[in-house]
């Protein structure tokens, strides 16, 4: 059994950053990109609603429509113009309460939705091997907020399906908070004795510490990796709507963050809608000779043309950066991405260890600039 | 907050460091085999200030030769690799641990040549291009039959070779190894140098201290041989400056420790018992050789 080490503390404790919030709930268009394979269940000149069912990935990952309006299909993509009616399908089976649902109710409505959590169906994983619930409410990245947020909003709901769901598949159920979301921390504290089947626990914010895998090998050594279904905030707050209202859910948040943390911005959006759109007509920040990061700036995925990016489940943190001529050199094997790395890889072999979880941590460190995140594992 | 979320290439930083490191031994160097000869008539004042003109060259052409080999050989337009070059640095080590009448026409090729060698096959081996550089110079200046580790004011006079004029430096040897006291002012610029493996000369100076007690309790050597065999044997000069060269060394901790154990152990044994003192850059030679293998050891996780 391998332990972890402590790596770095990002301070990015919300109460020192000044958050804005945003909302882009209705877009003009989104955009749905599509792969070979797909099956899509409508064409060019269709009249779409809120919630019906766009495409699906050969995986069973669905794709719904998120506002209503015309479809326009076209090579590798469908566009949906909103016609501003706001209509939507209505699903038969919205519930009042979802507290006594049955458990295969539950396995149904994930698999009727393709609800997923980092390309996993949820469903397959709750029918096959599910020995423990975590939900990892934290966000794992640097300066990230939407679990956060996410949760703020949802607090009730979120502890309710979760504790349906250890009722219901006879499994323990954790909570894991990091110990600088007083706001959160406080919220649950105060409701937890409601929940028996929910064991909170408060974990360390050091990144990539709170990485599924990192919190996996130092929390649950009993049980092996594929044996805990892992959800973030986000993905039990999609179990709650498909459960509650049948639905899935049609926005999610995305953090933009400027340069060095200059501006904060959390923005909840229509999933497909143009991110590009929402960083300069709605966050207004100018991207002209700026750096786009994706997710992780550490990972250093650089974005070439932000008007190509639209709101997705892969798409969480989004880095203005000033640019800057990022050139490496020749490695000088000072030996810091070794030491620094949480899974004791050599991130300098020439294939990456498949135990790599790639946070980025390696990248950061190296004074050579060296991107070593960039290999096959 | 912590500011500067993308870092920036600190390489040339890093070789910066480095050869300011060297520069209190260069000096010294001068003052040694330069000053004194030229102070006391045995040498004019131009050819005294080769050893300051001479490393200035070496690094110079050190950068003439990266030029050379990214812009013609590898066609790549871009400078970054040339200015980020480690090359000089190693290249003004090598300077000092030539003899101080060595022969330029055979230290400046050997030196280019090393380089060339090193760009073409250390992919696969970790070369330590100073260990190597020493190991050839003195075996070719021995088949040449002009090896002398004297220098123009020490072939003249008799120099006294009591603690503190070893410890200062004040003795025969190669131009830029035997002061004791300017390689610890090295080694404290170095300190200053996070990417700097100060776990090497830490872990090889205990266990060679450990090795030397042993030796003390168990052989008719005294402290004083001990410390004067440490002393003139260039070993303190190989593990601050030669040994840890970061190219030439594991990056896995484990094998870092080993890697540094080894040649604590086995240089003590080198400089006591053998008098041998090329056996230093022999060993730091066939450890760096070694060093994908120290690689393979996982550090057991905190």
């Amino acid at each position: 059994m391998v332990l972890l080490k402590l790596t770095y503390e990002f301070d990015n404790d919300e109460k020192k950053l000044d958050i804005e919030k945003f909302e882009c709930l209705d877009p003009e268009n989104i955009t749905i990109y599509t792969r070979e394979g797909d099956t899509i269940y409508v064409a060019t000149g269709d009249y779409v609603y809120i919630n019906q069912l766009i495409k699906e990935s050969t995986s069973g990952i669905k794709t719904y429509a998120t506002i209503s309006g015309k479809v326009k299909v076209e090579e590798g993509q469908i566009k949906v113009i909103n016609d501003k009616t706001n209509s939507t399908l209505v699903s038969e089976e919205a519930l009042d309460k979802i507290d006594d649902i049955r458990k295969d109710i539950i396995i149904k409505s994930c698999e009727n939705l393709g609800i997923e959590y980092e390309n996993k169906l949820i469903a397959s994983h709750l029918k096959e091997n599910n020995k423990l619930i975590v939900v990892n409410a934290m966000d794992i990245e640097p300066y990230q907020f939407n679990n956060n947020y996410q949760f703020q909003d949802n607090i009730t709901a979120l502890l309710t399906t979760l504790e349906l769901l250890s009722n219901k598949f006879n499994v323990n159920a954790y909570l894991l908070l990091n110990k600088y979301d007083d706001n959160n921390i406080d919220a649950v504290k105060k409701v937890i004795d409601k929940y028996p089947n929910i064991i909170f626990k408060i974990i360390e914010d050091v990144y990539p510490y709170t990485t599924n895998q990192c919190v996996a090998r130092k929390y649950f050594k009993d049980y092996t990796y594929n044996d805990i279904l892992f959800l973030d905030t986000f993905a039990l707050y999609k179990i709650y709507v498909a459960l509650k209202e049948g639905l899935p859910v049609s926005e999610r948040y995305l953090t933009v963050i400027l340069n060095d943390a200059e501006r904060v911005a959390v923005v909840n959006a229509k999933y497909g809608a143009n991110i590009g759109t929402i960083i300069k007509d709605i966050i207004k920040i100018d991207t002209k000779d700026k750096d786009i990061y994706l997710n992780n700036f550490m990972r250093k995925v650089k974005c070439a043309n932000i008007d190509s990016l639209i709101i997705t489940d892969n798409i969480k943190t989004i880095f203005i950066m000033n640019h800057e001529e990022q050139k490496s050199s020749k490695c000088i094997k000072c030996g810091k991405c070794v030491e620094i790395c949480p899974v004791k890889i050599n991130p300098l072999a020439d294939k990456l260890d498949p135990s790599c979880i790639r946070c980025g941590l390696c990248n950061y460190v190296c004074p050579a600039n060296i991107n070593l995140n960039n290999k096959e594992k | 907050m912590k500011k500067g979320l993308l870092k920036e290439n600190k390489v040339l930083k890093i070789n910066l460091l480095y050869i300011l490191s060297i520069l209190p031994l260069i000096i010294y160097s001068y003052y040694k085999n330069g000053f004194l000869a030229f102070h006391n008539g045995f040498m004019s004042f131009f050819p005294s200030l080769q050893y300051l003109i001479i490393p200035i060259i070496i690094i110079a052409l050190s950068y003439v030769f990266e030029t050379y080999y990214y812009l013609v050989i590898k066609k790549d337009e871009d400078m970054h690799n040339v200015i980020n070059s480690v090359v000089p640095y190693t290249n003004a080590l090598c300077y000092l641990v030539c003899g101080p009448l060595d022969r330029l026409y055979i230290t400046i090729p050997l030196i280019i040549i090393l380089d060339i060698i090193i760009k073409f096959i250390d992919t696969k081996f970790s070369i330590n291009q100073i260990a190597l550089f020493k190991c050839l110079l003195f075996v070719l200046l021995n088949l040449l039959g002009m090896y002398n580790n004297s220098n123009m004011y020490e072939l003249n006079v008799t120099v006294n070779s009591n603690l503190t004029s070893y410890f200062i430096g004040n003795v025969v040897g190669e131009i830029g190894t035997t002061s004791i006291l300017f390689s610890l002012i090295g080694l404290a610029i170095l300190l200053f140098n996070k990417y700097y493996k100060k776990e090497i000369p830490i872990v090889t100076i205990l266990s060679y201290a450990i090795v030397c007690v042993i030796i003390y309790f168990f052989t008719d050597l005294n402290f004083k041989q001990i410390l004067i065999n440490t002393m003139a044997s260039g070993f303190v000069f190989a593990t601050i400056f030669v040994a840890p060269l970061s190219v030439a060394t594991p990056v896995v901790k484990t094998g870092t420790i080993i890697y540094s154990l080894l040649f604590g152990i086995l240089s003590a044994i080198i400089v006591n018992a053998t008098n041998f003192y090329l056996g230093i850059y022999i060993l730091i030679l066939i450890l760096s050789l070694l060093t994908p293998l120290f690689n393979k050891f996982k550090l057991a996780i905190a």
